[in-house]
């Protein structure tokens, strides 16, 4: 009898605990060969953009807060707000500015570390989940005692910050920054140096820098794929203009380096957050805004770097109190896109680690 | 410096509109905060720079920023679109940013709201191609020759286009057939009657 081959529809998902969230993966198999992927999302459309058009610009800033990507709720409504002041003009005080960036920065280590934990436990090392979580701990608690959230802070006000830290707040933010390197040593010690682990993600999933560009791919996903950009340093935002770090970038474009760009992207954050205490300049920390603002008729498009990547928000005004449309370029979106492009070729136990070293958040998706 | 691209693109493209430019010389969207003007003035201010393009030559523009000096804008951020319902109209926005040059543009296509249609740039940004699907499965423009334009974020039988402004929602049949046959599920269980 002749031998009779034929290729395989696998469905991953929605429901699935490594897809990090409600997604799901048709892929198209050839023995255990991956023909194709092909991400079906839309599990969490809850169309924050439509919701937006019917709430005050002070109203949507609790919305993007918790409509899109959960992980980083700051970095959100950050996007939102720079979108708001720079079309409406308005002011925001140096501490603010500089607050916001501390906070940002805490933001992105908190993201980073959901991230690390979560791939880990996708790899099958358990113990980095735990510790992620520990050091995460932490972070929320600084975050619980500046702005009363964990999760959702609701912090950030057009033309400023809701409440200044509390006292103490800097000696304890500093005293994680110096035991946090010792924390990074310890996840390093339990990954970069581990066989299993390089085989899993040493040369696997790579996306090479012409694709990644086409595909649209930003944040860690596109600086490990040789592509030196990063929001920050492109179009300075807050106090990023004022303060010294360097954009980890390397050439490979496999997980291992999507790996090294955000480990060393939390050590750059360590480096922002002691330069931004120690500059942290005294004053105002909110201009006077009306809690009903209109804006100006007119049309702007505010780049930020959240920890997934650039995150876009294009707002256009009518002269109302409610914005017109508001676009928001997620940048999971786009790396989830380029997923596609990671997976062509690599066998069928490489999925998970690959979306997982993308670092997605499903909610930042949908939208 | 990017305001400056967009007259370049003009003087080859006489048939594109550039935006009327901004008074404000840090205009750019990423510079210090413009100051505030008076809200009773009308007109729209274009923070970041860019021109209306018509349908007809979208793909031979979009071609010649991609590749040729001194655009060379090789990334396309995002493809989305806005509905002025009162003038008839989508506009359909392109934000394009060179990862070379590190200048940003926005493109922008008007198209009728009758009869929503305008060329695919998959072919010149693969990136795009989620990006238009989502356009159209929220405002119902048609992307001519795309290689998959379905629903992205809504399910296959949903009725409208959740972004329009005239989008007035509607349960889904599926959706009221389900809820109503566990009504009577629970009815007969004696459960959702009320004393």
């Amino acid at each position: 009898m002749p031998l009779r081959t034929e290729q395989l529809m696998l469905n991953m998902g929605p429901q699935h605990p490594s897809t990090h969230g409600v997604l799901r993966l048709v892929v198209t198999l050839d023995g255990e060969n991956i023909v194709e992927v092909q991400p079906d999302i839309g599990y969490l459309h809850s169309s924050v953009e439509k919701m937006m058009e019917y709430r005050t610009y002070l109203m949507n800033v609790a919305l993007v807060d918790r409509g899109m990507d959960y992980i980083a709720a700051l970095a959100n409504e950050e996007g939102y707000l720079l979108a708001v002041e720079r079309l409406g003009g308005i002011d925001v005080p140096a501490r603010a500015r500089w607050l916001r960036t501390i906070m940002l920065e805490f933001q992105r280590l908190s993201s980073h570390l959901v991230w690390l934990g979560t791939w880990g436990i996708d790899l099958g090392a358990t113990t980095v989940f735990l510790y992620c979580f520990r050091e995460r701990e932490v972070i929320l608690d600084l975050f619980e005692q500046v702005t009363g959230g964990r999760l959702h802070h609701v912090y950030f006000r057009p033309g400023g910050v809701y409440e200044d830290l509390p006292p103490g707040w800097t000696d304890r933010a500093l005293a994680f920054c110096d035991e946090f390197p010792g924390h990074l040593q310890e996840y390093h010690d339990l990954l970069t140096g581990n066989p299993i682990f390089l085989a899993r993600t040493q040369g696997v999933g790579v996306l090479p820098k012409d694709a990644a560009i086409t595909m649209g791919a930003c944040g860690p996903v596109a600086r490990a794929s040789g592509i030196n950009f990063d929001v920050r340093k492109a179009f300075p935002y807050e106090a990023y203009g004022e303060v010294e770090f360097d954009i980890p970038t390397f050439e490979q474009g496999d997980c291992f380096a999507r790996y090294l760009v955000r480990m060393e992207e939390m050590r750059q954050s360590l480096r922002i957050i002691r330069q931004a205490i120690e500059k942290l300049p005294p004053g105002e920390i909110r201009s006077k805004v009306q809690v009903t603002v209109k804006l100006p008729k007119g049309e702007v498009y505010a780049r930020t770097e959240s920890p997934r990547g650039d995150l876009g928000v294009y707002l256009v005004s009518s002269g109302d109190d409610m914005p017109y449309r508001v676009k928001i370029r997620a940048p999971s979106f786009s790396n989830l896109y380029a997923l596609t492009e990671m997976m062509r070729g690599w066998k069928v136990a490489d999925v998970i680690a690959i979306l997982g070293s993308v670092d997605i958040v499903l909610s930042d998706v949908d939208r | 410096m990017s305001w400056g691209l967009v007259e370049e693109l003009q003087r080859r493209f006489p048939e594109i509109e550039p935006f009327p430019r901004p008074e404000e010389s840090h205009a750019e969207g990423h510079g210090p905060a413009a100051p505030a003007r008076g809200h009773g003035e009308t007109k729209f201010t274009h923070h970041v720079p860019g021109a209306w393009v018509p349908a007809a030559s979208l793909l031979e523009v979009c071609r010649v920023v991609r590749d040729e000096a001194p655009f060379h804008l090789d990334y396309c951020s995002f493809v989305s679109a806005v509905d002025w319902m009162a003038d008839g109209t989508f506009e359909v926005v392109y934000h394009l940013y060179s990862m070379t040059e590190r200048h940003q543009m926005l493109l922008k296509v008007r198209v009728p709201r009758q009869s929503p249609r305008t060329p695919s740039v998959t072919g010149i940004w693969g990136g795009t191609n989620w990006h238009e699907r989502e356009t159209y499965d929220l405002f119902g423009i048609v992307f001519e020759g795309h290689p998959d334009l379905r629903r992205i974020m809504m399910t296959e039988d949903w009725h409208g286009h959740p972004l329009r402004k005239d989008y007035v929602y509607e349960e889904p049949r599926w959706l009221v057939d389900l809820a109503t046959q566990r009504q009577r599920e629970i009815e007969g269980l004696g459960l959702g009657e009320r004393a």
